[in-house]
């Protein structure tokens, strides 16, 4: 959100609902799935196009309330595609990617994420972690066995059982990721308790 | 709204950038309004950056997926991700499976012996293993359980007591070999009344002063009866002895013998 004021906020959150908490769960809903098109579209400033959106949307809301018939979600998407527009004519042309690590890096890197996992998955629920562990276990057609097994043991169906694998995924790789951050990049210095 | 085949081919296809413009429009507002197909983008990004990780994806769909998929920091870091895993899990099954063979079979019980050899069998291999020890088991039983000898044909021959020994005169019943019959039946008239409270045990001794007990003695009219399998028939010349056994086990012997020649 940029330079919206607490009156258009009020406005645009009052135009979604007018139940100010169902409306602020479509605000949040709406944002976030903009950030995700914005970046399936190969966009690297996907929050910053989606709060310029919402900037956009929010600056007309009174003639919304007053003019606009339909899903507010449809309008929103139709301003999201001219932002994006624009940022595609504004957009420099793309740095060459950094290449991939040196062996050295690569395998200090490698390191420091396994001590990571460790000691995320060890503060996993224990079924969650023994979940993952065993969800991601095998290769192929031993992958997919695993997993039917997996599921008729749980009780529930793959798709259900697909679900759980990737909130807790969702879970460890954001604990993974603020472990990353939290530790020393000297891998000899960084042990379970650093976080 | 459940997702159908198409959705989730067509939310695949919009990952790796393979949409038209129409396609990606239409995909891009029905992500805005349903969770269920939001969910799934979520599920087939990460499932997608697992395939590349396995080296599972084609080489046009590699191609797209270097090109067009990572083209953002946030799946570089969601792929830098999906490959720690990967390896974290792969050395995890490494040093899972190195720990179970470095464990000394010396260290383990025989239960944990068997269980450990069994768990690592196929399910085929496990039902042929069930049904071989079942045969065995069976066979086994069937060796070891007492068989009780049933002949199909007999030959009779029916003694009487002879107060005299072989040697002050007395006759022998005789009996040709071969005997031409599974089994010899000799009854032997008793001098007395059947005892029907009491059992009966038959000794049979040879000329060349064997001795053999029957405990399996028939009671039959008047007369006692054993049955002697033909295969244990040698010929010569024997001496039956009745002894009558009461219910406390003390036995009396009848007085005389029974004698019998096997030629």
């Amino acid at each position: 959100m940029g330079d919206l004021t607490q009156a258009q906020f009020d406005s645009l959150l009052g135009w979604l609902d007018a139940d100010r908490n169902a409306a602020a769960s479509k605000y949040e809903r709406i944002q976030l799935r903009m950030i995700r098109i914005f970046a399936c579209r190969g966009c690297n400033e996907a929050e910053s196009l989606a709060d310029e959106t919402i900037d956009r949307v929010a600056a007309k809301v009174d003639w919304l309330i007053a003019n606009y018939v339909g899903d507010p979600t449809l309008y929103f998407y139709g301003v999201a595609q001219n932002v994006f527009r624009e940022y595609l004519r504004r957009k420099p042309r793309t740095d060459p990617s950094p290449g991939p690590a040196s062996g050295a890096a690569k395998s200090d890197s490698d390191e420091r994420s396994h001590v990571c996992l460790d000691n995320c998955l060890e503060h996993l629920p224990r079924e969650n972690t023994s979940l993952v562990m065993r969800y991601y276990e095998g290769e192929k057609q031993a992958k997919i066995s695993n997993r039917k097994r997996l599921a008729q043991e749980l009780g529930i169906t793959l798709d259900a059982l697909r679900i759980r694998a990737h909130r807790i995924r969702g879970d460890l790789r954001k604990c993974v990721l603020h472990c990353l951050e939290q530790a020393p990049a000297q891998c000899n210095e960084f042990g379970p308790n650093a976080y | 709204m459940a997702l159908t085949r198409n959705d989730l081919i067509t939310i695949r296809q919009y990952l790796l950038g393979q949409l038209g413009e129409e396609g990606q429009q239409d995909i891009e507002q029905r992500l805005l309004r349903e969770d269920d197909l939001f969910q799934e983008l979520e599920i087939a990004e990460e499932e997608l950056i697992d395939e590349y990780v396995d080296q599972a994806l084609s080489t046009a769909e590699r191609k797209q997926f270097e090109s067009y998929f990572l083209s953002t920091s946030e799946r570089e870091s969601k792929l830098e991700f999906a490959t720690a895993l990967h390896r974290y899990l792969s050395k995890k099954t490494v040093e899972k499976d190195a720990t179970e063979r470095s464990v000394s079979p010396s260290e383990l019980t025989w239960l944990e012996r068997v269980q450990t050899a069994w768990t690592r069998q196929t399910q085929l291999v496990r039902v042929a293993l069930f049904a071989a020890a079942a045969v065995i088991i069976v066979g086994a039983f069937w060796l070891v359980r007492p068989h009780r000898y049933a002949p199909q044909s007999y030959a009779t021959v029916t003694l009487t007591m002879s107060t005299s020994d072989r040697a002050a005169g007395g006759q022998a019943t005789k009996v040709k070999l071969p005997l031409g019959a599974d089994a010899l039946r000799i009854e032997m008239k008793l001098p007395e009344a059947l005892d029907q409270a009491a059992r009966y045990r038959v000794e049979l001794l040879k000329d060349t002063g064997e001795t053999r007990s029957i405990e399996r003695v028939g009671q039959y009219d008047e007369s006692v009866v054993v049955e002697i399998p033909a295969i244990q028939l040698a010929r010569g010349q024997y001496a039956l002895n009745v002894y009558l056994v009461k219910s406390d086990q003390t036995e009396h012997r009848i007085k005389g013998s029974y004698l019998l020649t096997i030629e």
